[in-house]
C-alpha cells in the first residue's frame, strides 16, 4: 500500500539485535536462556494428549515429525501444556526444533533463545494492557515475534531477510484470549513456534514483507494493541536485558 | 441456545446435503475457473519458489500438487503455495461488499486435500462453494470496521471458509464442522501493513493451510471454546467493533453472498479498475502520450487511500498505483500482467505519464465510477465518464471475457489449448467421479518440462 512505511526504527532495531554479536553484558541473559532451554528439553519429553493430536495432525498432512516446523508445533504445545503460558515458549520450541535440525551449537542455540526471549519481553512491554490481554493469547501472539528473530539468527539470515521474516510472523500473530481455559491455548502457542519457523524459512529463500510490521499504521501494534511504547522495544536494546527484570 | 459456531455449521451443513441452486453452481464454476487461471498464471513467481524451497529444505513428503508446477509437497505447503499464487497478481475475484478475495484460499484447500480425500466433482464444487460462502458471511458480519481498521479480511475470514471446505472434504459431521470453524477462529491471519509485498498473497495461502489444520484437529476431537465467535475475547468482537451475527447466520439457502463475487479484468486491486477503464477509453484518442499536458481522475476517496502510489518502483508497488494503471493503458492500450512486470513499471514513458496524472478524490463518486479529463498540450481536453467498471456487479465480466483472461494466464504457462480443456473439466464437474483429470491439466506436461 502506498502509505506503508518504507522504514521502521522498531523493525530495524529488532532485526539488528537478532543478528549482532552479544556483548559481555549478555552473560546473565545467556545463563537464563541456557536454564530455560535445558528445562524445556526436560519437560517436553513425555507425550500429552494435545501433543499426540498435533503429531497426528501433522503426519496426516504428510509432514514428518522430524521436519522442524512440525517439531516446533509439537514442542511448543507440549511446553504450554505443562507450565503457565509465556511468550518465551514459542521461542524455546522454535530454537530447539530449528537448532536440532540445523546442528546448531549449544552456544548458538542459547544466544538465539536469549535474543528471542528478550525481544518478546520487550514487545509485550510495548503493547501490554488489560485490553490486549482480554482479546489475545499473549504467549502466542507476542511469542511468535521473538521466535522468528531467534530462528532467523540460527539460520544466519542477514538484517534485511530477518526484517522480512519478522513481517511474515507479525502478520499472523494470533490466538484468542477466550480459548485460555481450553486445550486450544497450548495448540495456539505451539502453532506460533511453527509459524515463526516457517516465516524465517521462506524469508531465507527470498520472501518479502512489510518494513514496519510492528509499528506501521496497519501493523501488529495498530491492529492488536491499545497502547504502543516504541521505546520499550528500542531503548538500550542489546545492553539492558528487560527479560531478567 | 446454540452457539454462533453451531448455528453457522448447522446452516452450512444443511446446504452441503443438497444440490447447489443452479445460479450458485454457475457462479461457483466461474469463480473456480478464474482462480485456477490466476494460480497457474502466477505459478512461476519467486514467492512460489521461496515457499517450495522452504518445503524442500524441511524435507516434507511429496503428496500434493501446486497448480502450474511439477513439484509435489505436503498438504501445508501445497495450500500455502496455491493460495499465494491464486491471489498473487491481485488478479483473482472480489466480493465487493467485504473486499474479500474468496476463491484463492478455498482452491488451495481443494488442491491440497483432493489427493487424500478424493471427492467427486459435485462434492468438490459443493465444498468449494460453501467455503467461499462461509468466509463471505463471516466477512459481512464484521464489515466494514474490520477491514477499515487494517485487517486483511481475505486472510482473517478466509481461514474460517477454508476450515469449512476442509471439514466437508474430510467428511466431518455437523458437530465436527462446528468444531473446525471454532478452532479456525483463533488462526486468523493478515494485516494490511504488508500490502505491496509478497506477504499480502501469503494471507490466503496461510488461511488455507490453517483451515486444513483446524479441520484435522476437529477430526481428532480437539475443541475450541464453543462460543468463540460471540464471546468477549473471542473472534468477532476482538476483530471488529461492529458485529452482526444475523448477516453470518441468517437466511441460509436464500441469501448467497457468492452470487456477488466479481472477477478482475486487470491484475491489481479492484478500486483502481474504473480508472484503468477510463485510461483504456482514452487510449485510442491519444496517439502520442507526449502530447499530454495533464490528466485528472475524479474518483472515489478509496482510490488514493488504497491505490495512491504516484511512482511505483516495481510490479508489486504498481499494483497499488491507480495512476500506473492509467499510464499503462495510455502507453500500451492494454493492461495485463505485462504492464506490471518490474521492468515495464520503471520505463520512461509510463513514468512520465504517471508524473502528469493526478487523483482528485470526491466522495460523490461511486466506487465503480470515475471521471477522467486529459488536457493536451494543444489546449484540447478529452473527457470520459466510466459509470460502472468492467468486472463490477453492474457490469460483470462476460463468460467470454473471463475465458479470454484465463486463456492468457494458463496457455502462456502450460501450452495452447489447456485453458479450454480446463474450462471443459470445470463445466463437467457435476458428473466427474474425481478431480484427477482437472488437476492433471493443471500440471506442466512432460514436453513442456523438457522444452
Amino acid at each position: 500500500m502506498h502509505n506503508a512505511a518504507q522504514h521502521s526504527v522498531v523493525s530495524d532495531a529488532l532485526a539488528g539485535f537478532a543478528i549482532a554479536a552479544l556483548p559481555a553484558s549478555a552473560d546473565a541473559a545467556l545463563d537464563a536462556a541456557r536454564d530455560a532451554l535445558t528445562h524445556a528439553r526436560l519437560i517436553t519429553g513425555p507425550a500429552t494428549r494435545s501433543t499426540e493430536q498435533i503429531s497426528a495432525l501433522l503426519q496426516s498432512q504428510g509432514s514428518a515429525t522430524t521436519d522442524s516446523r512440525t517439531r516446533a508445533w509439537i514442542l511448543g504445545t507440549s511446553l504450554a501444556t505443562q507450565a503457565a503460558a509465556s511468550p518465551a515458549m514459542p521461542v524455546l520450541a522454535a530454537v530447539i526444533a530449528a537448532g536440532d535440525t540445523l546442528g546448531s551449537s549449544e552456544s548458538d542455540a542459547i544466544a538465539a533463545a536469549a535474543i528471542g526471549i528478550e525481544a518478546a519481553a520487550r514487545i509485550l512491554n510495548a503493547v501490554d494492557s488489560a485490553e490486549f490481554r482480554a482479546r489475545w493469547n499473549v504467549a502466542s501472539s507476542v511469542g511468535v515475534l521473538g521466535a522468528v528473530l531467534a530462528v532467523s539468527r540460527l539460520l544466519r539470515l542477514d538484517e534485511t531477510r530477518t526484517r522480512h521474516a519478522l513481517g511474515v510472523a507479525a502478520t499472523q500473530a494470533a490466538g484468542l484470549a477466550h480459548n485460555a481455559d481450553h486445550a486450544m491455548e497450548a495448540i495456539e502457542i505451539g502453532k506460533a513456534a511453527a509459524d515463526a519457523l516457517e516465516a524465517a524459512m521462506i524469508a531465507k529463500h527470498g520472501f518479502t514483507s512489510a518494513a514496519a510490521s510492528i509499528d506501521g499504521r496497519r501493523g501488529f501494534a495498530a491492529l492488536m494493541a491499545y497502547r504502543f511504547d516504541a521505546a520499550a522495544i528500542t531503548e538500550a536494546l542489546g545492553t539492558r536485558w528487560t527479560s531478567l527484570d | 441456545m446454540s452457539s454462533i459456531a453451531a448455528a453457522f455449521a448447522h446452516g452450512l451443513f444443511a446446504l452441503a446435503q443438497r444440490p447447489l441452486p443452479v445460479p450458485v453452481a454457475e457462479e461457483a464454476r466461474r469463480s473456480l475457473i478464474n482462480v485456477i487461471g490466476t494460480s497457474i498464471g502466477a505459478s512461476r513467481h519467486p514467492g512460489v519458489d521461496a515457499i517450495l524451497a522452504a518445503a524442500a529444505e524441511l524435507g516434507v513428503a511429496r503428496i500434493a500438487p501446486v497448480p502450474g508446477r511439477s513439484e509435489k509437497v505436503d498438504l501445508h505447503f501445497s495450500a500455502l503455495a496455491t493460495g499465494f499464487a491464486g491471489h498473487l497478481d491481485d488478479f483473482d475475484d472480489t466480493h465487493l461488499a467485504t473486499v474479500i478475495h474468496p476463491a484463492a484460499s478455498v482452491l488451495a484447500v481443494l488442491t491440497a486435500l483432493a489427493p487424500d480425500t478424493r471427492p467427486t466433482g459435485a462434492a468438490a464444487l459443493s465444498a468449494f462453494t460453501l467455503g467461499c460462502e462461509a468466509q463471505l458471511r463471516v466477512g459481512v458480519s464484521i464489515s466494514p470496521e474490520h477491514y477499515d481498521r487494517g485487517w486483511h479480511i481475505t486472510g482473517t475470514c478466509g481461514v474460517i471458509g477454508c476450515a469449512v471446505t476442509a471439514a466437508l472434504l474430510l467428511g466431518l459431521d455437523e458437530a465436527g464442522l462446528a468444531q473446525a470453524v471454532a478452532i479456525a477462529a483463533s488462526m486468523f491471519v493478515g494485516q494490511r501493513e504488508a500490502f505491496g509485498t509478497m506477504t499480502k498473497p501469503y494471507h490466503p495461502g496461510k488461511a488455507a493451510a490453517n483451515g486444513i489444520a483446524a479441520a484435522r484437529l476437529a477430526q481428532q476431537g480437539q475443541r475450541a471454546a464453543d462460543d468463540i465467535f460471540e464471546a468477549a475475547g473471542g473472534y468477532s468482537h476482538s476483530l471488529s467493533t461492529k458485529v452482526d451475527f444475523e448477516l453470518m447466520n441468517g437466511a441460509f439457502g436464500e441469501r448467497w453472498e457468492l452470487l456477488f463475487n466479481t472477477y478482475k479484468p486487470y491484475p491489481c486491486g479492484i478500486v483502481a479498475h474504473p480508472a484503468i477503464d477510463a485510461g483504456l477509453a482514452l487510449a485510442p484518442q491519444i496517439d502520442d502520450v507526449q502530447s499530454i499536458e495533464s490528466i485528472t481522475l475524479r474518483c472515489h476517496p478509496l482510490v488514493p487511500e488504497l491505490m495512491g502510489n504516484p511512482q511505483p518502483k516495481d510490479g508489486l508497488q504498481a499494483r497499488f498505483s491507480a495512476i500506473h494503471g492509467v499510464a499503462a493503458a495510455l502507453c500500451d492500450g492494454q493492461v495485463g500482467l505485462a504492464q506490471y512486470e518490474d521492468a515495464r513499471v520503471v520505463q520512461d514513458d509510463v513514468t512520465a505519464v504517471r508524473a502528469l496524472t493526478k487523483l482528485a478524490p470526491d466522495a460523490s463518486v461511486n466506487r465503480d465510477e470515475v471521471f477522467i479529463a486529459a488536457t493536451l498540450k494543444d489546449g484540447s481536453v478529452i473527457e470520459h465518464h466510466v459509470e460502472h467498471a468492467r468486472g463490477s456487479l453492474a457490469r460483470p465480466l462476460t463468460d467470454e471475457e473471463l475465458m479470454h483472461k484465463v486463456r492468457l494466464l494458463v496457455d502462456s504457462q502450460l501450452g495452447d489449448g489447456v485453458a479450454a480443456r480446463l474450462a471443459a473439466a470445470v463445466a463437467a464437474l457435476d458428473t466427474a467421479a474425481n478431480l484427477d483429470a482437472l488437476f492433471a491439466l493443471c500440471a506442466p506436461s512432460e514436453e513442456l518440462n523438457h522444452a
